[in-house]
């Protein structure tokens, strides 16, 4: 995720893809409504850059500036995700999961 | 000559009409400050007001805290007299159990009062499994095995469970193994960890005491993996455990105290959230706190394997009889409401976080949850608690995190400000200089406003245009009635030139209130955004020490944490 930063993949279709690919791999047992709606994390642009989302429905990577809001599933991670203790947030229908750097997961109900 | 118009007298009136328009500039003036002197007297009236409406609010709470923590400990001498009437004849028998051992230790009683006793008790508590325990006990004594027989049996018919134990702890005792062993295995066979009676807390004291040695101690460590292995096999069971830790971690979050940042708590609109955060964050020390002083010191071990077979046995059959349990779970609650100083809420959410106490059975994860939280409610030992956090430890280290996470979710990212009229946002107090000039802007526009609104009032132009009118009517009448006219166009002329010269004091007057209200609110600006400051640097100290506790929870393991007696060591070698 943290090579979002590079901008590559906004540009790349076939880094895009390659990256989703990634991401649907780590998730082999789960259905495609299981798996999540996609991931924020901390954007290491620098101001005004907050944080990015990877959409992996649609497929989108996006990075937001303070104070614009995100998609409403993903407006609830943001603050967590800018907290900078997470490498990463991943967004799922009723729950949000943020993981560590060292893989330890929190669980929050939405 | 005569056509000559004598002024003198006009001249007089003038002067005495100049002298009343200054009386009447000096008392106009003394009414315009009376009234900017009402102004200030309502906003220290309105500001009285809101103190005083706080105070009684203050008050009320306070009130009803004292009035519920009255009734609590008045509640909870009822409660405890009706447990005495209804279940004190149980004393006696229990008090009897570890009479009787001891006495046969010490071979100072003869075995036939002994018996006698036992059958008093079997005669005077009916349906208590503990009276047919002791006469088949006093029987076993008496080596009277038909007896002794028909007394467990009964105890088993009454209580399976309590009687298995009881009899595996008295076989400890008597260094009875093989008996320990199958009385221990018969309890085990028993059991559903998914629905598994409180007293099992005694079957984990004996193991983390170290009272079940050898064959014993292995059994009870196997039979409590394969109890959390089967649990962890069942769906939806990791979640509930991470929200029982959860639960029982949240109920650590202190309170805020009545000194912490007062005047951001006043001045911004977020204060309960930002106050929230804080208390949220500084669990992570509270939590940190609980589990170093939890793992620090000496135990204290029964100095024999008899001792720390009573002990057991006192628990067992003191701590957990169900008929007890509807009474011993309310005068827990009203002892949580004394203990949070008549706050029903808090001592609600506690009361919640231990519920699985007060239930007859329940899930074996939720008592070795219980255990290590609330030990003195199931009569657990201070090394069963260190085993069960042991036991315990990743299930912690997952509720933790969540809460953290949870919390860190929750943390404001901006206060809202309002200092008396105007209001703004800061994330950390940074933005000083911006806001300070912000709060200027406001001020100067303030200003404007109010200066640009004073201006002349139509009762000046109506007097002004309506002695020109007036003035003008009667002069025409000739004679003295256009000294009259000339007088009063005067006196019209001369109030709206007064009332025109007053325009600038009033301004000024309003200029300088509005001044020194921005110069008390940029003071109080200031005030608040550096308790901000301080206020993020505290929250990310105290979020930071959120690590401290995984690195204690990771540094743990369960094994180490199993005592081991000297005579096993002993025996081991």
């Amino acid at each position: 995720m943290q090579r979002l930063d590079a901008g590559t993949h906004q540009q790349d279709a076939a880094a895009l893809q390659a990256l989703l690919d990634a991401i649907a791999a780590e998730f082999p047992e789960l259905g495609v409504d299981e798996r999540p709606l996609g991931v924020v994390s901390r954007c290491f642009l620098g101001t005004p850059y907050e944080v990015h989302v990877c959409d992996l429905a649609g497929g989108i990577i996006e990075h937001f500036q303070h104070g614009r809001s995100m998609p409403p599933l993903f407006e609830r991670a943001r603050s967590i995700a800018a907290h900078g203790a997470y490498a990463f947030i991943e967004i799922y229908v009723s729950t949000i999961r943020a993981v560590a750097a060292d893989g330890a997961v929190s669980v929050l109900n939405a | 000559m005569s056509d000559v118009i004598d002024l003198s007298s006009v001249h007089s009136h003038i002067s005495r009409l100049e002298h009343n328009l200054d009386v009447v500039n000096a008392n106009v003036g003394a009414v315009s400050e009376q009234v900017i002197a009402v102004y200030r007297q309502q906003e220290l009236t309105k500001d009285r007001l809101d103190d005083l409406h706080q105070q009684f609010q203050e008050f009320v709470a306070t009130d009803r805290k004292d009035k519920q923590k009255q009734f609590a400990a008045t509640e909870i001498v009822r409660v405890r007299q009706e447990i005495e009437q209804k279940f004190g004849h149980h004393d006696i028998v229990r008090r009897t159990t570890t009479g009787i051992l001891q006495a046969t230790d010490l071979q100072m009683i003869r075995q036939n009062t002994i018996h006698t006793v036992t059958e008093q008790l079997m005669v005077t508590t009916p349906n208590y499994w503990l009276a047919p325990a002791l006469v088949a006990l006093s029987a076993w004594i008496k080596d009277d095995r038909s007896l002794a027989e028909r007394g467990v049996a009964e105890s088993i018919r009454r209580d399976d469970n309590k009687t298995s134990l009881f009899f595996a702890l008295v076989c400890r005792r008597a260094r009875r193994s093989e008996a320990l062993t199958r009385w221990l295995s018969r309890y085990f066979q028993m059991q559903n960890p998914m629905a598994i009676d409180r007293e099992v807390v005694v079957m984990l004291d004996g193991l983390a005491n170290g009272v079940f040695g050898g064959g014993a101690l292995l059994a009870c460590s196997n039979v409590i993996e394969q109890w959390l292995t089967e649990l962890e096999e069942q769906a939806g069971f990791l979640d509930d455990q991470r929200k029982r830790w959860a639960a029982q971690l949240d109920v650590m979050t202190p309170k805020p105290g009545d000194r912490d940042y007062p005047t951001l708590r006043k001045y911004a609109g977020n204060a309960p959230q930002l106050m929230k955060a804080l208390c949220a964050a500084r669990r992570n020390r509270a939590v940190h706190d609980f589990f170093t002083n939890l793992f620090m010191g000496e135990l204290i071990v029964p100095p024999s394997i008899e001792a720390a077979c009573d002990s057991l046995l006192d628990s067992l059959v003191a701590n957990f009889d169900d008929e007890e349990l509807p009474y011993r779970s309310e005068e827990r609650l009203l002892a949580l409401i004394k203990e949070e100083d008549g706050d029903k809420d808090a001592a609600k959410a506690r009361f919640d976080a231990e519920a699985e106490i007060h239930q007859a059975s329940t899930n074996f994860a939720a008592v070795l949850t219980n255990s290590a939280m609330n030990p003195e409610q199931l009569g657990a030992t201070r090394a069963t608690q260190r085993y069960a956090v042991s036991r315990s430890r990743e299930w912690i280290m997952a509720a933790h995190n969540d809460l953290v996470a949870r919390d860190r979710m929750e943390i404001p990212r901006q206060a809202g400000l309002t200092i008396a009229s105007w209001s703004g946002t800061s994330t950390d107090g940074s933005n000083e200089k911006m806001l300070a000039a912000d709060l200027r802007q406001h001020y100067n526009a303030k200003i404007d406003t109010a200066v640009s609104a004073v201006s002349l009032t139509s009762a000046a132009w109506i007097v002004l245009i309506a002695g020109i009118l007036i003035g003008g009517l009667i002069m025409t009448g000739g004679g003295t009635a256009i000294l009259i006219g000339l007088v009063l166009i005067a006196a019209a002329t001369a109030f709206f030139f007064w009332k025109f010269k007053d325009l600038d004091r009033q301004r000024d007057a309003a200029r300088q209130a509005l001044e020194k209200e921005h110069d008390q609110s940029a003071a109080v600006l200031k005030a608040v955004l550096a308790e901000l400051a301080d206020y993020r640097h505290e929250v990310a100290i105290e979020d930071a020490r959120s690590a401290d506790v995984t690195a204690l929870l990771e540094s743990l393991s369960s094994p180490q944490f199993v005592l081991q007696r000297p005579e096993q060591r002993v025996s081991i070698a």
